[in-house]
């Protein structure tokens, strides 16, 4: 009922092939396996039983797909980028408030949960003076202050 | 939301007006009422919101009626922006531009155009270092591309 093949168009196989930007972004990652519980809680709600269960099914896939992304030796969860030329993922780290929200998901261990708590609370991360910053003041990206079209870099979320 | 499923990032209110116009040559969109980049999706959340805070019938049904078509809009992220890897089924979705994470230029996007940002310097510098990059890759799905990526797969309706 729910196929998972599906045939793109050709444009789209093109631009798959050929941008350079072809992002496994963490954080939307995360804000999409945290939809399908959303979407499973309210299908539940409302007696849609072939509807959640997709929603549980999909949601499963994804939180076990965005574990795929933790390193362990660095205690972070990464991004990842697809470099053409060697059709290899390759990682992309940096601490930024997408980092945190692997903590919308329902599989994390303790390990990950401790971690990202432990950011959560250090001040020099994100327990700033007006919690939660978009980039952390430790890191060299940080830009305080920052105006409207770069304000993901700044000290706001 | 389109026929497939995606709901695409901006909505042009006005398409006639001066501004969608000058919208869609600007950043090389293929129509004057939306643009081409998909938007994250937001929609369950808004009636998750409602249900949980409407007691009302009409509004509970409101959020009945809606639900299937929140839960589409994350189907054409799963089939559309999720490609298997080598002996992996849990796939990942993807996305093709910095404005579908909706933290339009966080860092994260800085190694993917080869840019390093930081230092004492003032913001348009930032903002310059940054933005081009933005546009070029619009520009690229545009004239390269054919920008077509929207037309995606005809969804399985549940039943």
């Amino acid at each position: 009922m729910f196929a998972r093949e599906v045939q793109l168009t050709q444009a789209q196989e093109t631009i798959y092939n050929s941008s350079e930007v072809i992002v496994r972004d963490l954080g939307v990652n995360c804000i999409i396996a945290r939809a399908w519980r959303s979407t499973e809680r309210l299908a539940a709600l409302f007696y849609d039983d072939n509807l959640r269960d997709h929603a549980t099914t999909e949601k499963e896939r994804l939180e076990q797909a965005i574990m795929t992304l933790w390193r362990g030796d660095r205690s972070m969860f990464v991004s990842q980028q697809k470099l053409q030329r060697t059709d290899e993922w390759i990682d992309i780290e940096k601490r930024t408030v997408q980092s945190l929200l692997p903590l919308l998901l329902e599989t994390l261990d303790f390990n990950m949960y401790s971690s990202l708590m432990s950011d959560l609370n250090n001040s020099s991360l994100f327990n700033t003076t007006l919690p939660v910053p978009s980039t952390p003041p430790s890191e060299k990206e940080f830009l305080p202050d920052a105006p409207h079209d770069i304000s993901w870099r700044g000290n706001s979320y | 939301m389109l026929q497939d499923g995606r709901v695409p990032r901006s909505t042009f209110w006005t398409p006639e007006s001066a501004i969608s116009e000058y919208a869609q040559e600007l950043f090389f969109w293929t129509s004057n009422t939306r643009d081409d980049l998909a938007s994250i999706p937001m929609e369950v959340f808004a009636l998750e919101s409602i249900a949980d805070n409407c007691a009302d019938e009409e509004q509970q049904q409101f959020v009945r009626s809606r639900l299937r078509d929140a839960a589409a809009h994350l189907d054409w992220w799963m089939k559309v922006r999720s490609r298997p890897t080598s002996g992996d089924l849990h796939n990942l979705v993807h996305t093709i531009h910095p404005w579908e994470s909706a933290m339009d230029a966080i860092p994260t996007y800085d190694p993917v155009y080869r840019v390093e940002i930081f230092g004492d310097t003032s913001h348009e510098w930032h903002e310059l270092k940054l933005y081009p990059n933005f546009i070029k890759t619009l520009l690229q799905y545009k004239l390269d591309l054919g920008w077509n990526e929207v037309k995606a797969c005809s969804l399985e309706r549940y039943n």
